[in-house]
């Protein structure tokens, strides 16, 4: 190969094989990706796959503040395949809600986002259904719970690690029976005395981002086998 | 720059100035060693594994952009506990299991057996400081312990710190511990974690162990949920000694 | 003239030093910058390490900026673009110079005002992550505006290689070294291109969805096997025989690992995400290419191998070959680690764990950066005009590299196998997270204690280069090497 030329072709050639067949036609593919209809009779559900997708204002804030450097949002199957390699999937991590084995994530997922943040590590837990997490014992979001492990992740958890986002919050004097959006906090933990933390518009849009993660839609023609389960 | 001067230095001589220049080893063809046996078996070998690899991920759907899982069969629950049949967890295994994930504060020193580290570390495993009053494991769990104990007729002398836990935790991590490696003792409820605290007060620092004495078999007060950690009498603990 | 293996002639040796004249200010410009920034992400490093067991570390009111979600994205992308790719390119001019023959008549100003943009767009970029405008792109945190004035920096720089590689006169005995360099100067803006086209630019009217976090696995091993790892190579290709003063082995077995990086180098890093939301065949694409690499990799490692041998004793004396040697090591367990990590047998318990960063870290720092240090000993005194002024000092810093980086990548890939053992197992699914946090705390200690040490080094290498860059080094015909054994001393460095 001592002719410039032709060396720079196969540099070009060998590396073109890949580009083309990994990153160009599946991102030309992934544009054909569309939400599904349910098929009534056989689902017994009706509207579209994935339902409701996410709220794409507080991802903004989710990208700004490096959260994808320790949280994933991606969940592994837990089938028996070849040598059981996928066993260990993540199910349904830390709560009791939903309460049957999560299904693996699916493109479908993430249909919308323009890349999805499936994470760099785990140092933290999986968010891809932390939705539900937050909820109240009858069933509603939890905003509160939310800002809390924010501002203040070692309020209840003494042995976290994760960073505390106070940037995202405004310390002030209580005026009068203070803010309606002040945090209520756990007991052993107080912003200081007189004080009240009040969330700012980023903070409120990271919380309703992470609220909207739940990505656990029924698959259209996989239903019945989950209802079945139940 | 005039690329003749030479720069920032006061020396002109040019031999010290190409010193390294010529002392540099000339360049010389490579030589013609062929392909060893070695390179082309392990060639061989991981060409066959990657094939092989990739057929098992390909087989099934081969290079569709339909599925994303490589592997076809029935979704298996994989996790011991199932959750979705039957009642929820009774408040005594609930405490153990969060317990037992807990004691990971714990294992350190006390090790994964319960029977700590001879002559540094007391063993939680039969201990009458873990099955005896459950007031006085709450305060050193709480504040820690340190100075000289004797722990099942063994001596020891060392520093525990207090753990970085919740009411919620401690009390859920006693339990674990006066239930597992044999043991056998009353719940210990988040409740009577929180008043311990309150009759403690605002104790600094660790206890140590003759300031504990007089609690050697009181009871926190409070209620046991119903269940078998309630049942469980308490295992006569031999008093302190 | 240059295959004749008889001493060069004083002809010869006017002409190399013409050569290094005439890239001087550029090289040194490049080496410069590039040891204040490794001094910089070695410092960021040292932070984040610290941060990831006790967050508190720093957090005062005016700093909550340095919390891990910045810092860590500040720290790779200042090591990898501050450090790496500036000091790839300051030893890429230089070999490209030397083994085409080029004096270069004019450009140089063009050569050091491209070295001036990218570190603006370094800057730039480090402060834009700190300031809230990362992208959480893995290894292109840095803000969308920064990429084209990064990538044009580059091509004013990879332009000129290129063409000196076109124009050369004719080809001076084997040329595998400038092949390598070649390969990473056309390979870069093709990447670097494609990777912030498609994700930071196109995604928004066309959303990626999962494909683009595959898109993102796929830049992070491809910069590594095809920017990193033939910059590395081609400086070990070019200064092992030159230094030993044997010939590179086996024509053959060069070929073969060239052909074998370039063809296989492209189709890994879809792994990262295997049993994902991805089709099933690019994880499995990706397990297998990281597998076959292997053989690329043990190639270049057994060409090396008969390069030095019978010369071992010089890896005492020689600087040079001392971190050459290091660092083509490197390159096959990091092509080990990345088979490991790419296919489930490891994978599924490694995935998104510590190990990934040791593997990283494995790249850059034990195989790149150690390459490269090698290649800055010999490249310095050369367009200083003065010796390395301490033996004393390249062996700190060769000892605590070492010592630092192997801490680091065994930390990091036994703590990933910690951290994936418990956050795996299907006990833990419905309890809190500690479990992981505490078993993986006493391996991120180790991870600190590693930036510690490696601080340390390059702290000395730092002001060593300093003070030959203004050329306040040792004034002798004699090299610096770090045991002297006086007969053959001229021989070595």
């Amino acid at each position: 190969m001592t002719n410039p030329c032709k060396f720079l072709t196969c540099l070009a050639l060998s590396f073109f094989a890949p580009w083309l067949l990994l990153v160009v036609r599946p991102a030309l593919q992934s544009q054909k990706l569309a939400p599904q209809a349910y098929v009534k009779d056989r689902d017994g559900l009706e509207g579209v796959y994935p339902g409701k997708g996410i709220y794409r204002q507080g991802q903004l804030v989710y990208a700004r503040e490096g959260c994808t450097q320790c949280h994933t949002q991606m969940i592994r199957p837990s089938f028996a395949g070849v040598n059981d390699g996928w066993k260990k999937g993540w199910g349904s991590d830390q709560s009791a809600i939903p309460r049957d084995v999560v299904r693996a994530s699916t493109p479908f997922d993430y249909i919308g986002e323009p890349v999805a943040p499936l994470g760099i590590q785990r140092n933290g837990p999986d968010l891809a259904n932390v939705g539900y997490r937050f909820t109240d014992p009858d069933g509603k979001a939890d905003r509160n719970g939310l800002h809390v492990q924010l501002y203040a992740p070692r309020a209840g958890k003494k042995w976290s690690i994760m960073p505390a986002y106070r940037n995202l919050y405004t310390v002030r004097k209580i005026e009068g029976h203070g803010s309606p959006g002040a945090l209520k906090f756990p007991k052993g933990f107080s912003p200081g005395k007189g004080r009240e933390v009040v969330p700012t518009p980023e903070a409120n849009e990271l919380v309703s981002y992470l609220l909207s993660l739940k990505k656990d839609a029924p698959v259209p023609g996989q239903v019945v086998a989950e209802a079945a389960k139940k | 720059m005039n690329e003749n001067q030479p720069q920032n230095y006061d020396s002109t001589d040019l031999d010290r100035l190409h010193a390294a220049v010529k002392r540099e080893k000339p360049d010389a063809q490579p030589g013609r060693e062929p392909l060893s046996a070695p390179v082309l078996v392990a060639a061989f070998v991981l060409t066959i594994l990657g094939g092989g690899y990739l057929g098992a991920y390909t087989h099934v759907s081969g290079f569709s952009f339909d599925q994303s899982n490589a592997f076809a069969g029935k979704p298996v629950d994989p996790r011991p506990v199932k959750l979705a049949d039957g009642p929820a967890l009774d408040a005594f295994q609930f405490a153990m299991k969060k317990g037992a994930s807990v004691y990971n504060n714990c294992v350190g020193c006390h090790q994964p057996s319960g029977l700590g580290l001879p002559g540094v570390n007391p063993p939680l495993a039969g201990s009458e400081w873990v099955l005896g009053g459950t007031e006085r494991l709450a305060r050193i769990a709480m504040h820690g312990l340190m100075g000289p104990v004797t722990v099942k007729g063994t001596n020891f002398n060392n520093v525990m710190v207090a753990p970085p836990l919740s009411d919620t935790e401690i009390g859920q991590v006693l339990t674990y511990i006066r239930n597992s490696w044999g043991n056998q003792g009353s719940m210990v409820t988040k409740e009577m974690v929180v008043k311990a605290r309150e009759v403690a007060g605002n104790h600094a620092g660790p206890w140590k162990a003759e300031e504990l004495l007089p609690f050697a078999d009181k009871d926190i007060p409070g209620e046991i949920p119903a269940g078998p950690g309630a049942t469980v009498a308490p295992a006569a603990a031999p008093a302190a000694k | 003239m240059e295959t004749n293996p008889t001493a060069p002639s004083s002809d010869d040796s006017l002409r190399r030093a013409a050569i290094d004249r005439s890239v001087k200010w550029p090289v040194l410009f490049l080496f410069a910058n590039a040891a204040m920034w490794l001094l910089a992400a070695t410092l960021l490093g040292l932070l984040s390490s610290v941060k990831l067991y006790a967050p508190e570390f720093l957090d005062g009111k005016w700093t909550w900026w340095l919390n891990y979600g910045r810092l860590q994205p500040a720290h790779m992308n200042a090591l990898i673009y501050g450090w790496a790719m500036q000091a790839g390119l300051g030893a890429a001019i230089w070999l490209v110079a030397r083994r085409t023959g080029t004096v270069l008549q004019r450009g140089a100003g063009t050569l050091v005002t491209a070295g001036i943009f990218w570190n603006i767009g370094v800057t730039l970029g480090v402060v834009g992550i700190f300031s809230g405008a990362g992208t959480s792109l893995q290894w292109l945190e840095f803000p969308v505006w920064v990429w084209p004035l990064l990538l044009t920096a580059f091509l004013m720089i990879a332009w000129r290689l290129v063409g000196m590689f076109l124009a050369a006169p004719r080809s001076e005995g084997f040329q595998i070294s400038t092949w390598y360099v070649i390969g990473a100067c056309f390979w870069f803006p093709w990447i670097y291109l494609t990777a912030n086209l498609f994700l930071n630019t196109w995604s928004l009217d066309a959303p990626l969805g999962a494909i683009g976090a595959g898109i993102n696995g796929w830049y992070v091993n491809t910069l590594i096997l095809l920017v990193f790892a033939p910059l590395g190579l081609g400086a070990t290709y070019y200064f092992i025989p030159k230094i030993t003063g044997q010939p590179i082995a086996s024509t053959q077995l060069a070929v073969l690992g060239f052909w074998g990086l370039a063809i296989f180098g492209g189709w890994t890093g879809f792994q990262k995400y295997m049993g994902g939301p991805l089709p099933a065949w690019m994880p499995a694409v990706g397990g297998a290419a990281a597998l076959l690499l292997v053989i690329p990799a043990a190639i270049v490692a057994l060409n090396h191998h008969l390069t030095t041998a019978g010369q071992h004793g010089m890896i005492q004396t020689s600087p040079t070959l001392r971190f050459t040697f290091v660092g083509s090591f490197s390159f096959v367990i990091m092509c080990v680690v990345a088979a490991l990590l790419g296919t489930f047998w490891f994978g599924a318990t490694l995935q998104f764990t510590y190990a990934e960063y040791g593997f990283h870290l494995l790249a850059i720092y034990g195989f790149f950066s150690m390459s490269m240090f090698g290649a800055i000993y010999y490249i310095v005194p050369r367009l200083a005009g003065c010796e390395w002024l301490s033996a004393r000092v390249i062996r700190q810093h060769f000892w605590y590299s070492v010592y630092g980086i192997s801490t680091l990548v065994v930390c990091m890939l036994v703590g990933g196998l910690a951290q994936g053992e418990s956050v795996n197992s299907p006990e833990n699914w419905n309890l809190p997270f500690i479990g992981s946090i505490v078993n993986s705390r006493g391996y991120l200690i180790g991870r600190t204690l590693a930036w510690i040490f490696i601080l340390w080094s390059n702290l000395w290498f730092f002001f060593h280069l300093m003070l030959m860059v203004f050329g306040l080094g040792r004034r002798s015909v004699q090299p610096t090497l770090l045991e002297v054994h006086h007969e053959e001393a001229p021989a070595a460095a």
